[in-house]
């Protein structure tokens, strides 16, 4: 589903060369959940980014299904074949939630149906957010409806890769709760490969796999 | 939710940021009305006194140039110079007409003649004076007797005449010469329908004019040179110029009647002349053998030198600035195009300073504007970052968020601009009208007296010029402001946009650049 070959990461800090993901290889399962632990500062973040397609490794390579994402197009890659799901769930304030969700659906080039407003609400109320929220501003939504309307945006665009970086760590415990089981139902009911990075052992022991990202290398738990 | 839908809801749902900016554009739109109303409005005034001007030029002899160019040579080049006066020749005139611009040409030589087997019209009671038909005086010696010529020649070296396309003298009865003729030095005339009646004249008679006196001084070279000439009448037309109150003095002088206006191919005219000019170079060269002039053979009298008025009618008021433009660098040292443009300048001047400072302050406020609205756009950028990180990071094109971002601002300068072309228009009726108020009376006047020649060019006024100053706000300007708007909205968004987006999602969403 998608591979990393020899990933390396490095920046200048302070005129030092930083290297902080050092010839990682992986491949993650379809269908399956996983989450990435690790110590503050080793390099969760910026490994999501990217196989996300956000950033570009140093050195090294991602496939998607057997092809290079950077060949495919960055821009194309995140459009067409992932989701994203954010802490600060990075949704456009001045759109309603309903809305953004239309945004995702429509910049897709994926097969998405005509009657998109009325798939959008169905998608919403499948995380719990009826229509009289779906029509509100986003900010006049709470936290966890915000992080719910993110996680409806990532699948909206019919794909089939979702990454989550910190997606409970605003909430409360209660409501991340049921965002954990939102995502694990993700990988059951919607069939999506989730790789979510996250400081959680709650939302870790949930996942199929735990990866541990430490001293540059990722390694399985 | 394309582009266009999220600007649309962008610009109504971020309400105060949209009244903002439009604000900013309004002003701006102001300003670049007034600016653009008055720099139209002195424009078309020059532009429509010009139309109303008849598109002559004259070829004529830079008098003033020279004079300059001779007070700064020493006093024996002076005298040389003097001698080699520049003189307009028609081969020079012959390369001008060749012009897309040119429509009618009159490459005239007059020549004021005698009149042979006819009497010539003579005023019967002139408003100024005694008629003036024999005066007796002493030239060189007593025996020689100078008798007053009566009939006028105007011959044109084209077979057309800027007079018959004005009206002014119009063909009645036969036709008039063709370039045929005029190459041919054919001997064929037409004459003036009063002279015809009062001669019994008709098309196909012929007329005899005599260049020189019976017993005047130039007898003493001619010898049997004969002088006279036989033309044949092809053609009767009425002359429609009308000697006003200062030309009475010349009801005295037949010569200078309309009536006694007899039209001839130029050539019938110079091949006499020639003729007449060299019997007197011959005579003078025997005379003054030490005159270096008499002995240089350039000096000799050609059929170019008899010419006196070079004329060229346009086919467009407008193209006249164009072709003296264009034709300047051809032209001969020391010889003119004269459009009558040394009076249209003096009194265009102050819609010419007007003009110039209101082009400057559109520059001015246009720069100023780019400058504006880039800043105002790069601080409210800098609030987008994270909504362009997001844009970014969900796979929609760069292209699409400028497009967005474009989009946004455009419909805010719209209706900026909007508002402004119906503030603007009325503020810049009374604004224009008071500027050319001032600059009216601070204009320094001077008492020169520009001559001009009323027999090709339109006489004009100041006053006319300014009755055709009237600001309004043109569909032109319209599209102008809306135009100049848009680039001032790409700039300002592509600038910020660029500094932004080049770098990757993460780096603009965690704003680490």
């Amino acid at each position: 589903m998608l591979k990393l070959e020899n990933v390396t990461y490095s920046y200048i800090d302070g005129g030092n060369k930083r290297t902080i993901l050092d010839n990682i290889n992986y491949e993650f399962e379809a269908g399956k959940f996983y989450t990435i632990l690790g110590p503050s500062g080793s390099g969760k973040t910026t490994l999501l980014s990217i196989i996300a397609g956000l950033d570009k490794p140093e050195s090294g390579k991602v496939y998607y299904k057997g092809e290079d994402i950077d060949k495919l197009g960055l821009a194309s890659y995140r459009r067409n074949k992932i989701g994203i799901v954010f802490q600060q769930f990075n949704l456009l304030t001045y759109l309603t939630a309903v809305e953004n969700i239309e945004l995702a659906m429509s910049e897709t080039d994926n097969e998405i149906p005509k009657n998109m407003r009325e798939v959008a609400y169905a998608l919403l109320e499948k995380f719990g957010i009826v229509k009289s929220k779906a029509d509100r501003m986003i900010n006049k939504l709470s936290g966890g409806e915000q992080q719910r309307v993110a996680i409806a945006r990532a699948i909206a665009s019919n794909v089939d890769l979702i990454f989550a970086d910190e997606p409970t760590g605003n909430l409360d415990t209660e409501t991340e709760g049921e965002i954990i089981k939102i995502f694990k139902n993700l990988t059951k009911e919607f069939n999506k490969t989730v790789i979510v990075v996250t400081h959680s052992t709650i939302v870790s022991e949930l996942s199929d796999y735990r990866l541990y990202l430490n001293n540059r290398t990722l390694s399985d738990m | 939710m394309n582009f266009f839908n999220r600007a649309i809801k962008n610009i109504s749902r971020l309400k105060s940021k949209s009244v903002l900016l439009i604000f900013t554009f309004l002003l701006i739109g102001n300003l670049v009305i007034i600016g653009l109303g008055i720099s139209y409005a002195s424009e078309n005034a020059k532009k429509l006194t010009r139309q109303k001007m008849k598109p002559v030029v004259t070829y004529e002899v830079d008098y003033v140039a020279f004079q300059d160019w001779v007070e700064g040579l020493t006093p024996e080049e002076q005298e040389q110079a003097w001698n080699e006066y520049p003189q307009i020749t028609k081969a020079d005139f012959d390369k001008l007409v060749d012009s897309e611009y040119v429509e009618i040409v009159n490459a005239l030589l007059t020549y004021e003649a005698y009149a042979g087997n006819f009497t010539p019209i003579i005023k019967e009671n002139p408003d100024d004076g005694d008629i003036i038909v024999y005066e007796e005086r002493e030239i060189a010696k007593d025996e020689y007797v100078y008798v007053e010529r009566n009939i006028k020649l105007i011959g044109n070296a084209y077979e057309n005449m800027i007079e018959i396309n004005d009206g002014k003298y119009v063909v009645n009865q036969g036709r008039f010469y063709t370039q045929a003729e005029i190459d041919s030095n054919a001997k064929v005339a037409i004459i003036e329908e009063r002279l015809a009646a009062s001669n019994n004249l008709t098309v196909g008679d012929y007329i005899t004019v005599d260049l020189i006196g019976e017993n005047s001084y130039e007898s003493e070279y001619l010898g049997d040179l004969e002088t006279t000439i036989e033309y044949e009448i092809i053609g009767i037309y009425t002359n429609n110029t009308v000697l006003n109150e200062e030309d009475s003095w010349m009801e005295r002088y037949p010569a200078y009647l309309p009536e006694n206006a007899i039209l001839v191919p130029s050539t019938s005219i110079a091949e006499m002349l020639v003729a007449v000019n060299t019997a007197a170079w011959d005579y003078y060269k025997e005379m003054w053998p030490d005159e270096p002039y008499y002995q240089d053979d350039a000096n000799m009298p050609s059929e170019d030198s008899f010419y006196n008025t070079f004329v060229m009618l346009l086919n467009d008021p407008l193209n006249v600035e164009r072709f003296v433009e264009d034709s300047a660098d051809s032209l001969p040292r020391f010889t003119k195009l004269n459009a009558n443009d040394e009076l249209f300048q003096k009194f265009a001047k102050p819609l010419d300073t007007m003009s110039l400072f209101a082009s400057i302050i559109v520059w001015i406020v246009v720069i100023n504007a780019v400058v504006i609205i880039s800043l105002v756009t790069a601080l409210t950028m800098k609030t987008r970052e994270h909504e362009i990180g997001i844009l970014l990071s969900m796979g929609v094109s760069k292209f699409k968020v400028v497009s967005q971002l474009f989009t946004e601002l455009a419909i805010v300068a719209v209706i900026g601009f909007s508002l402004a072309v119906l503030s603007g228009s009325m503020m810049a009726k009374g604004i224009g009208q008071a500027v050319l108020d001032y600059q009216l009376a601070n204009t320094e006047t001077d008492d020169d007296y520009y001559y001009y020649d009323d027999t090709y060019f339109t006489e004009i006024t100041q006053e006319d010029m300014m009755s055709e100053y009237e600001v309004s706000v043109n569909p032109v300007i319209i599209g102008e402001i809306y135009l100049m708007g848009m680039g001032v909205v790409l700039v300002s968004i592509l600038i910020p946009s660029y500094m932004i987006m080049r770098f990757n999602p993460k780096k603009i969403l965690t704003n680490t650049y």
